[in-house]
């Protein structure tokens, strides 16, 4: 039997147990889904958790499914969604998909159906909790969450996570009703700062904005970096991404065809799935290189497969930041994409890091470009060198500094700001 | 290092300690307790004597004594704060353990982490619930197999009990502090901070109440508890929402008429009434009902 006795600390109680700042991220949907936004956005709370923030994610999802990525167990997680959905929102939904009601009609029921429920739970934990930051994740959140911010005060940075060209204005992309489209643009208005992942995307932005831009470019998981890099490559052109039309991967098979004759030792490989996995293994029968142009689907730990290959290949049209190129960067990877290529062309340059193909120059460029590189081991060998320097702003804890700071700076009290001023 | 920390919250309760230091020393589960009792400011006397019941019990005590009266949650956090061992388990001064209670849980609390490895689990129990000025008591279930935001918001067959439970340290440091601005209710926003951090309250299997809670609302100020309500409708507004509008009312025709039974429990009829007209304005064909099945009394 053994006793400590112990006086309580006699600091007033806001001092001694006093919680983080809190900050919600906003996200549409999280249930189950393993994109790379989803991956940042769950990455982004686990490091503002492991800094003290109380960071809660809202999602809004009608499924129930736990989020892929893991969360840490300190950061709540709310799903706005109703259960069930309310009757005239049921209705709206269902209008707003039959054909013989007026375009115009659909699509304001449509936008309504999507939207209100979500915009009127925002607005509640906006003005009820009162989060100090609420940070909003593509423009299926970005543009509720600004919407129901607007007026209560809160302050709100929406992050853009793609070219803001295809984000605002691409028909294909997003909700692509007139309604969504001019909302998207105008909700921008409310937000207290506007993220995008390179300085240039800024400029796309109407003037009146630009004193709210930041930029951050996002960065390679450390995961990735645990890789070493091999000695002796393998005579290997690796693609990595979602078999979908702005992988533009049809380029890559035809530029392939082109060459693969004369590198038999050679092969491309390509991973990742999507929609256009049937058509590219037709397509690649029909070309006469199954056999050297390999759809391995998708794989779990690329950082192996970065150190031991020899040249990557991103033909895509546009990316938001060209993630998998970073990563062979920063695996030693020569690469090689199209020089109009943005979120690849900030940091991929012509002859330092890889080679820079004109688009026009179309699948024959490509082959010229990726024949020269299989020829020119010394070239390779050079470029490769160059692709750890050339990514290494690109880190994790550099996004999370940054992050913090935009956060510090939003909320420092007022009166601090005026003493500072 | 012990293997279960026991948080005791103590405020001018002397005799209710004794009981619930009873209730340690006769648990059948052998395992290595430390018992952690801090007193929140308690009248000189009444501190002492539960100082010295600490001085005299068979497992190792920590007492940690507040320099004033902070109230519950500041105690719980003080608690919170003081946990040094993989386990913990809180009973409040004034409730008790039956024997078998820890050892149930604990075997169940080893089966489940098992099955579901790296999962935050609290193992909570059935329990009996006593009225202070009565004999007769009645079984409570915690109902776990359900959406457990949705049971406790309603708070019939999931409730937020602190003392029923056991669990990892790390799964109630993860939760964090209580909230201070909560003298009562405390506890309900822990809990539901804990399910929406993706923990799962569990109970052991074992068919019978593992414990007891010596209920009394007198002394309780209703206007307080219906303070603490609002508090926690607002902060969870958007789950209330989730679950529809007719949902959303019939929680506030409960909350006033919780707040009601404090005030008619407490003898004030006036604000008891206050309270029963504005649930009978949220859900009137309720307040009907519960006119029709029992009448005014609260107590069952």
């Amino acid at each position: 039997m053994t006793t400590a006795v112990a006086e309580a600390a006699s600091e007033e109680p806001a001092v001694r147990f006093a919680r983080g700042k809190e900050v919600a991220i906003v996200i549409r949907l999280l249930a189950d889904r393993s994109g790379g936004a989803e991956r940042i956005y769950i990455e982004l709370a686990n490091m503002l958790a492991a800094r003290g923030y109380e960071v809660t994610c809202l999602h809004y999802d009608h499924s129930r499914a736990k989020p892929f990525f893991a969360l840490d167990p300190r950061i709540e997680l709310i799903n706005l969604h109703p259960d069930p959905v309310p009757f005239r929102h049921r209705m709206a939904r269902w209008a707003s998909r039959r054909s013989f009601i007026p375009k115009s009609l659909r699509e304001k029921w449509g936008w309504f159906a999507a939207n209100d429920i979500f915009i009127a739970q925002l607005r509640d934990f906006f003005t009820l909790r009162r989060p100090d930051v609420v940070l909003t994740f593509m423009p299926p959140a970005n543009t509720p969450a600004l919407l129901a911010a607007a007026g209560t005060g809160i302050k709100v940075i929406p992050t853009n996570h793609n070219v803001p060209l295809e984000d605002y204005t691409a028909l294909d992309r997003w909700d692509p009703s007139a309604i969504d489209r001019a909302a998207r643009l105008a909700a921008l208005d409310h937000a207290a700062r506007i993220h995008v992942i390179f300085p240039r995307f800024a400029d796309w932005f109407p003037s009146h904005l630009q004193s709210r831009m930041v930029a951050m470019p996002n960065y390679v998981s450390e995961e990735i970096l645990r890789a070493a890099p091999k000695p002796v490559r393998e005579p290997r052109i690796l693609a990595v991404g979602r078999l979908a039309k702005v992988k533009n991967y049809h380029t890559l098979l035809a530029a392939w065809a082109l060459i693969a004759a004369d590198h038999p030792g050679w092969k491309v490989v390509v991973y990742g799935v999507g929609p256009q996995m049937k058509v590219l293994k037709t397509e690649a029968e029909r070309l006469g290189v199954a056999g050297s142009f390999l759809l391995e689907g998708h794989r779990g730990n690329l950082g192996e497969e970065y150190a031991r290959m020899s040249i990557f290949c991103h033909p895509a049209h546009f990316e938001g930041f060209g993630l998998a190129a970073a990563e062979a960067l920063a695996l030693g990877m020569p690469v090689v994409a199209f020089a109009d290529c943005p979120g690849v062309s900030e940091f991929v340059v012509d002859g330092v890091n890889g080679l820079m193909v004109d688009r026009n120059g179309g699948a024959k460029a490509l082959a010229a470009a990726l024949r020269r590189l299989i020829e020119d081991e010394a070239l390779r060998q050079r470029l490769g060198e160059a692709g750890p320097a050339s990514v290494a702003g690109f880190t994790q804890a550099r996004y999370a500094e940054r992050w913090i700071e935009v956060i510090e700076e939003l909320t420092v009290p007022a009166a601090a700001q005026h003493a500072d001023a | 290092m012990p293997t279960l920390d026991i948080l005791v919250p103590h405020y001018n309760d002397a005799a209710g300690l004794e009981l619930t230091l009873g209730s340690i020393a006769a648990q059948t589960w052998q395992g290595e307790t430390r018992v952690v009792i801090v007193d929140d400011g308690s009248r000189p006397e009444s501190a002492a004597t539960a100082r010295a019941l600490g001085e005299a019990f068979v497992h190792p005590v920590t007492f940690i004594a507040n320099e004033r009266n902070r109230g519950r949650p500041y105690t719980r956090n003080v608690l919170l704060d003081s946990i040094d061992s993989p386990y913990v388990a809180w009973l409040d001064a004034g409730d008790e353990w039956y024997p078998e209670k820890l050892a149930a849980q604990f075997e169940a609390l080893a089966r489940m982490e098992a099955a579901a490895p790296g999962e935050a689990l609290w193992m909570s129990c059935h329990y009996h619930w006593k009225w202070l000025d009565q004999q007769a008591f009645r079984v409570k279930r915690q109902l776990t197999e359900q959406d457990q935001i949705k049971a406790l918001l309603i708070g019939t067959d999931l409730r937020a009990y602190l003392w029923t439970l056991l669990g990892r340290a790390e799964t109630f440091r993860n939760v964090g502090w209580f909230d201070e601005k909560l003298p009562r209710l405390q506890d309900l926003d822990y809990f539901l901070r804990f399910v929406l951090k993706r923990g799962r309250i569990v109970e052991p299997g074992h068919p019978d109440a593992l414990c007891i809670y010596h209920k009394s609302d007198l002394g309780r100020s209703a206007a307080q508890i219906r303070q603490c309500n609002d508090y926690i409708f607002d902060r969870y507004r958007v789950l209330y929402n989730r679950y529809g509008s007719k949902f959303r009312r019939t929680r506030l025709y409960h909350m006033e008429m919780h707040s009601a039974r404090f005030a008619a429990n407490n003898d004030d009829d006036a604000l008891a009434r206050e309270y029963m007209w504005k649930a009978a304005r949220a859900r009137p064909r309720l307040f009907l009902r519960h006119l029709r099945r029992r009448t005014f009394r609260f107590r069952p």
